[in-house]
């Protein structure tokens, strides 16, 4: 089974056990020194008693090591062990309380170690014994009962403070690591409102700007693009509802109509004809509305491609020219080469061919039709000029409208989403467009960079 | 000619079985991908026109399967989803051609008409000849009744298109295709200009005329009968 737990919970954890295992090392370290420093001092205490009974024999001899053991056996504390042991050179016992001479006692002056037999399994005991001058030998052990209660002393002081540092850390860790990922819970909130509709909803930005705050100001900026995506649909929902429902509604009616009173047999062909016209004209507004939204999305930006405009210019120009020349117009090219640009050849030959369009259409008989099109330090310059009516300063901003006619009536042939579609090809490419007064006419100017600024995803 | 329609809305592929039967083809139908590639491995077909969006399995996929299987009938591909890249996945999957829906039957049957006759036609000739009408592919020049006539690069290109698909039917959407490098919506009538030119400089009186239009579908370049 796979415990799932919270990052604040596993951070705090993987924290604590390092500190644990560090502690524990530490701990071992000083338990070890602590025991070799205790042990070395009983073996120095053995030696100095040693040295001590040996001065006693060179003043006082046998007798007086004898009566200084007796004396220490008797102010010895019943908490201790320790061993005495003075023979004859005979081997017989002098003083103290060892009745046997240890059969393991190495070499004099060698430190040895013997169970305790007053506390076994609890302490053993050090020893050591020195030769004396008559013959005579001298064994001393004192236990290392302090030994054992110093280790237990750092043992217990060691658990206790393990214990506090464990709470401490954890605590501590929890609210530490829960403070700092507050934030992530506040982003997973703003989410969860904005899931259940409210699309207006921000992720709180502190003013910080420590890594969370970055990743709110990313999280609000890709959803702003979200709702104007979300907004051009709507948009174009909107006026595909307006625009189309108008010739569906009289197509219905006529339907209606034939119905009742069927059209005579010798008018049927016409009569079909005129609606399937009116059907295709209806398809065609739907698919630009359709293309317009494809394009304003920013997605056809993954195809582009490296594009020769001085080319892509000329051939827009070759495809319109039988056009204007069957108005009696002349089309005037003016196309330099320049550096290539990144940028989608269909869509942009499809925003010259709707700009030359619109040209030929507006300009009278014999007028003039200019293309212009060259590179400048920053991008490329596109312009596209005609010799019609112009479109008056107040109307300039809204021509760019999904289904916006400057001619009311419509008298003109068109669906009102050419231009549309050139700003929005125009915005794919991080470009601007501009309407100037050509006196008499329309000049539409195109400034495209070479390089799209990352934040313009306008 | 044999065709097997896969499309799985009954009612456009009835419009479009009948529409290929009164052209004088058999045409088949399959309602789902398994059951097109069923018919279409089981039996000797000249064309399919298939959809792209099918139950059971979707179009590209038994394209695919059907071209693994060593098949190399000719495949028209019939789609609501008419951007260009989805045109490209089409034509890469093993496609011969791409229509968008929604769609006019002529302009249907004449690329039917286009992909069952690719093979038989000799792609790298350099000499065209339609009636008294020539094309040199190799010096670029066109001649009418042996007069060299000045053509422009744009209306070369429009009569090569034409001479090469002689006797067949050629729509707007397959000349814009076949003669320009762009894919995009040719908004006006900009083609019937370019025809219309065309013709007052090869096939003016008192030629016999070589281009027809076809009224609603587009025109055709054909021997006098």
């Amino acid at each position: 089974m796979r415990l799932r737990l919270s990052t604040s919970a596993r951070l705090t954890l993987a924290n604590s056990a390092l500190l644990a295992v560090a502690f524990g090392a530490l701990l071992l370290l000083v338990t070890w020194l602590a025991d070799r420093f205790m042990a070395g001092h009983v073996q120095e205490s053995v030696e100095a008693e040693l040295r001590i009974m040996e001065s006693e024999f060179n003043v006082d001899g046998v007798h007086g090591v004898a009566a200084l053991i007796e004396q220490r056996m008797l102010i010895v504390s019943p908490n201790h062990d320790r061993l005495y042991r003075l023979e004859g050179p005979d081997g017989s016992l002098l003083a103290g309380n060892v009745m046997a001479w240890p059969a393991k006692a190495p070499a004099p002056e060698q430190p040895f170690k013997m169970p305790s037999r007053r506390f076994p399994g609890v302490t053993v005991v050090d020893l050591r014994w020195a030769g004396l001058s008559d013959g005579s030998r001298l064994l001393v052990g004192f236990d290392e009962i302090e030994v054992a209660q110093v280790r237990g002393d750092i043992r217990r002081a060691a658990l206790w403070s393990l214990g506090a540092m464990l709470l401490i850390s954890l605590s501590a860790g929890f609210l530490l690591t829960r403070a700092a990922l507050r934030p992530v819970e506040a982003i997973r909130r703003a989410a969860q409102r904005i899931m259940e509709g409210d699309l207006k909803h921000r992720i709180p930005v502190r003013s910080g700007g420590d890594e969370f705050d970055r990743l709110g100001e990313t999280l609000n900026t890709m959803l702003d693009q979200i709702n104007r995506l979300i907004a051009s649909v709507r948009g174009a929902t909107d006026n595909i509802a307006h625009d189309l429902r108008s010739p569906l509604t009289r197509h219905r009616a006529r339907l209606e109509a034939a119905l009742r009173d069927a059209p005579p047999p010798d008018q049927l062909q016409p009569w079909i004809e005129h609606n399937l016209a009116d059907l295709d004209k209806v398809l065609a507004t739907f698919q630009s509305l359709l293309r317009i939204a494809s394009v304003e999305s920013g997605l056809l930006r993954q195809e582009f491609v490296t594009c020769d405009i001085a080319q892509l210019a000329r051939d827009a120009a070759d495809y319109i020219e039988p056009l204007a020349e069957e108005q009696q117009q002349q089309l005037v090219v003016q196309v330099t080469a320049g550096a290539p640009l990144p940028a989608h050849p269909h869509l942009l030959f499809q925003m010259l061919i709707n700009l030359l369009d619109n040209a030929v259409k507006y300009s009278p008989p014999g007028g003039a039709i200019v293309i212009d099109a060259h590179a400048t330090e920053t991008g490329w310059r596109l312009a596209v000029a005609d010799t019609g009516p112009g479109i008056p300063l107040d109307e300039r901003g809204r021509v760019f409208e999904r289904l916006y006619r400057l001619d009311a009536s419509r008298h003109t042939p068109g669906l009102g989403l050419g231009l549309s579609l050139v700003k929005a090809v125009v915005d794919l490419h991080h470009g601007t467009i501009r309407v100037e007064d050509n006196r008499p006419g329309t000049r539409i100017v195109i400034a495209l960079p070479f390089e799209s600024l990352p934040n313009d995803d306008a | 000619m044999r065709i097997l329609v896969v499309e799985d809305d009954a009612d456009i592929a009835a419009f479009l079985c009948k529409g290929l039967r009164e052209a004088g083809h058999a045409a088949d139908h399959a309602a789902d991908g398994r059951n097109g590639l069923f018919l279409a491995t089981g039996e000797a077909y000249d064309a399919i026109v298939l959809d792209r969006l099918l139950p059971q399995m979707d179009g590209l996929s038994m394209l695919a399967a059907l071209r693994a299987t060593g098949s190399r009938v000719p495949v028209l591909i019939l789609s609501a989803l008419g951007q260009v890249d989805e045109r490209i996945k089409g034509l890469r999957a093993g496609g011969d051609d791409y229509v968008v829906k929604p769609f006019a039957i002529a302009e249907l049957l004449a690329r039917i008409d286009v992909i069952t006759r690719r093979g038989l036609m000799p792609v790298a000739e350099s000499r065209l000849r339609v009636a008294d009408l020539e094309l040199d592919r190799m010096a670029r020049v066109v001649k009418r009744a042996g007069e060299v006539i000045a053509l422009k690069p744009q209306e070369y290109r429009v009569l090569e298109f034409l001479m090469r698909h002689a006797g067949q039917v050629v729509t707007r959407t397959m000349l814009l295709e076949g003669v320009w490098d762009y894919h995009f919506d040719p908004q006006t009538n900009v083609i019937d200009v370019h025809l219309s030119r065309l013709r007052a400089k090869v096939d003016h009186a008192p030629w016999t005329t070589l281009i027809h239009t076809l009224r609603g579908t587009g025109y055709c370049l054909r021997e006098p009968q």
